[in-house]
């Protein structure tokens, strides 16, 4: 296993003396290096949990192309140290695959990262790769997933077929780290329903077309469970999380008129244990070059319901999204994010600011600030309710 | 006494119709010299290039953006292109695919690689510029005739060949512009040597200089350099190509949502 960075650091510096010509291969890299300091102003929940973390990043991308453009092989790696707790520090493939492409259908072996779906605040559909949980506590970073996975396009629309013959589990943080719950979880403390290891295959397939200004998607999904079952909280035993056998549909829609776009997506996941149906419903609306600045403002607002209530993991159950992405299209790429998501029963209140902008070419600095406001003690995200966060990157292209 | 009448309302009329048909035919040059110029670059299939653009703002800076465009011609409707952009490293890997339409909005995906998922945008912004350049998104997508009215202004002779100057005002009241003017090589098959552009105010807002024209394909004219000089802010940005291939083996195929993921 330590000899995976060792060969993908050698693939990658030899690469670089690798020439763009069409009768040889088009081989690509990249190096990003990272720095991050979080900052938690108020003190956690529990004991041990610190105000102030400081970690770094290694990202090394690595991809070649025959020149018939029927072979290709992606590498993209990712490696975190953090200097405050030991359970974030993580090495991931992010990609690893190796893809052939046919002029009608496309084979794709190793890790991969894969998106479905439309909205913004909520991705319900997306499911074939687990959260890389230490990295971002909303979920939006993902770990590699080991795959089989076959694309087709036909005049009927586009199908994707997967095979994914291993289920990876979350890593939550360390005593030390922040967006736990009062138990540290290892890994293995979730466990899955049905086996005792990772080999337990699932399988999954989606079909998306576009009908004029329509996008249309429909998936499926048997095997475990990406996102932990949350059955409720017990004093002695702790917090009830397992990884179910799940089937899950998913549908995701989106209409662009112009400057608005009306988005849907809506799963209903089936399990022994639990059943039920999830719906994230808004739209997005433009105003491009704003009072002549060159700037983009666009504005979302979404609803999402999920019929598990209080065991929603994610505590979005009956809450309201808006939020605003402003582009300034200037040289240096600044854009900035608000959002806010409001519980439409309870008191609970999110309030998130992302700000980020290139400097000097190859430099980028990235800001955060997230805000948990009167956190109701039903929901799990209760556990959450110390952590505002203050989160600054400065990153370096290579 | 009516028959005094009728004559001269008879001579009004002609002089009305002579003066109007005078007009239109003025006008019907300015189109006809469009659609030539559009004619004159049909039939290419498919281009490839690769892009270097220079942004130089007031005070002599400069940051170079390194983009790959993959543009197929469609037949009875506006070209569909792919960009992918190299530098700056942070947005490495990004694409955009856009197909262009004669008439109605225009159709946009981004493929975003950090979260490898493709979005599908609002065409709501043509006159934003284009990665803080001094090009709007809207001078970058494919000319198509239909999304203009023309007018005819005049003929010049500029280094002993004949320069036909036609303003043209954007149907679409979101483009940022009121009239440009662009001006047509009559000698060189109606290739672009020049277009001064106008703000929505009327006011002088950019020149674009095409330079270093080369023939391809014994038939296509393709500038090496396109200059384009803002007149209000001093800033400037050339797109300079290189490595055209003509006829490549691109197809719709690799123009799709799903092409923009690999």
């Amino acid at each position: 296993m330590k000899a995976i960075p060792l060969v993908l650091v050698v693939a990658w510096s030899y690469s670089a003396f690798a020439q763009p010509d069409s009768t040889k291969w088009q081989t690509e890299r990249s190096l990003e290096l990272e720095i991050e300091h979080q900052y938690f102003p108020t003190s956690g929940s529990f004991p041990g949990q610190l105000d102030h973390f400081t970690s770094g990043a290694i990202r090394p991308r690595w991809s070649t192309r025959s020149p018939d453009k029927k072979h290709q092989i992606v590498l993209d790696a990712f490696l975190r140290g953090s200097l405050n707790d030991p359970l974030r520090s993580h090495f991931d493939f992010r990609e690893a695959y190796y893809r052939y492409n046919n002029r009608k259908w496309a084979l794709s072996v190793g890790a991969k990262k894969v998106f479905w779906g439309v909205t913004e605040s909520v991705h319900l559909v997306d499911i074939i790769n687990q959260a890389d949980q230490v990295e971002a506590f909303d979920g939006s970073e993902k770990l590699g997933q080991p795959m089989v996975q076959f694309t087709t396009s036909t005049s009927l629309g586009s199908f994707e077929f997967y095979y994914l013959p291993i289920a990876r589990r979350r890593q939550f943080p360390g005593s030390h780290g922040r967006y736990r719950f009062p138990e540290v979880l290892a890994r293995e403390d979730v466990p899955f329903t049905t086996s005792s290891n990772e080999w337990h295959p699932s399988a999954a397939a989606r079909w998306y077309n576009t009908f004029n200004k329509l996008d249309v998607g429909l998936s499926y999904f048997y095997g475990v469970a990406r996102e932990p079952m949350y059955l409720g909280f017990d004093p002695t035993i702790g917090l009830d999380l397992t990884y179910p056998i799940i089937h899950q549909i998913g549908l995701d829609a989106q209409y662009t008129a112009g400057a608005l776009m009306l988005k849907v997506e809506a799963i209903n996941r089936l399990s022994e244990r639990q059943d039920f149906v999830a719906l994230a419903i808004g739209l997005e609306y433009t105003f491009g070059n704003i009072f002549g600045t060159g700037a983009d403002v666009g504005v979302v607002s979404e609803y999402l319901y999920d019929s598990r209530g209080v065991l929603t993991f994610s505590g979005l159950d009956n809450d309201v999204f808006i939020g605003s992405r402003i582009n300034l299209n200037d040289v240096r790429g600044t854009s900035f994010l608000l959002g806010s998501i409001i519980d439409l029963e309870r008191t609970t209140r999110l309030f998130r600011f992302e700000g980020s902008r290139r400097f000097k070419g190859n430099w980028k600095v990235d800001l955060l600030v997230s805000v948990l406001i009167d956190v109701s003690e039903e929901e799990i995200l209760f556990n959450f309710r110390q952590d505002d966060m203050v989160q600054l990157r400065i990153s370096k292209f290579l | 006494m009516s028959n005094m009448k009728t004559a001269l309302l008879t001579r009004t009329l002609v002089v009305t119709s002579l003066l109007s048909l005078a007009f239109s035919v003025a006008d019907d040059r300015g189109l006809d010299i469009a659609r030539k110029a559009k004619n004159a670059d049909a039939g290419f299939t498919s281009y490839e290039v690769e892009t270097k653009m220079v942004l130089t703002n007031k005070n002599g800076q400069s940051t170079t953006n390194l983009l790959t465009n993959k543009t197929l011609e469609v037949k009875g409707d506006g070209e569909r292109s792919l960009i992918s952009f190299n530098s700056p490293k942070d947005v490495s890997g990004t694409k955009t695919l856009t197909y262009t339409h004669r008439t109605g909005d225009d159709d946009q995906w981004i493929f975003l690689p950090s979260v490898a998922r493709v979005k599908r945008l609002a065409s709501a912004n043509k006159s934003g510029p284009f990665m803080g350049s001094e090009f709007a998104f809207e001078d970058l997508t494919s000319f198509e005739v239909e999304k203009f009215d023309f007018k005819f202004l005049r003929e010049e002779v500029v280094g002993g060949q004949k320069i036909a100057l036609v303003e043209m005002v954007p149907k679409d009241l979101k483009s940022g512009y009121s009239r440009k003017i662009t001006h047509y090589n009559l000698d060189k098959n109606y290739r672009v040597e020049k277009v001064d552009y106008f703000d929505r105010k009327g006011s002088p807002l950019k020149t674009l200089i095409f330079e270093g024209y080369k023939l391809y394909l014994d038939k296509y004219w393709k500038a090496d350099k396109l200059s384009m000089v803002n007149l209000q802010n001093g800033k400037r940005t050339e797109l300079i190509f290189s490595g055209y291939k003509f006829k490549t083996s691109l197809s719709a195929k690799d123009l799709t949502e799903e092409s923009l993921k690999n």
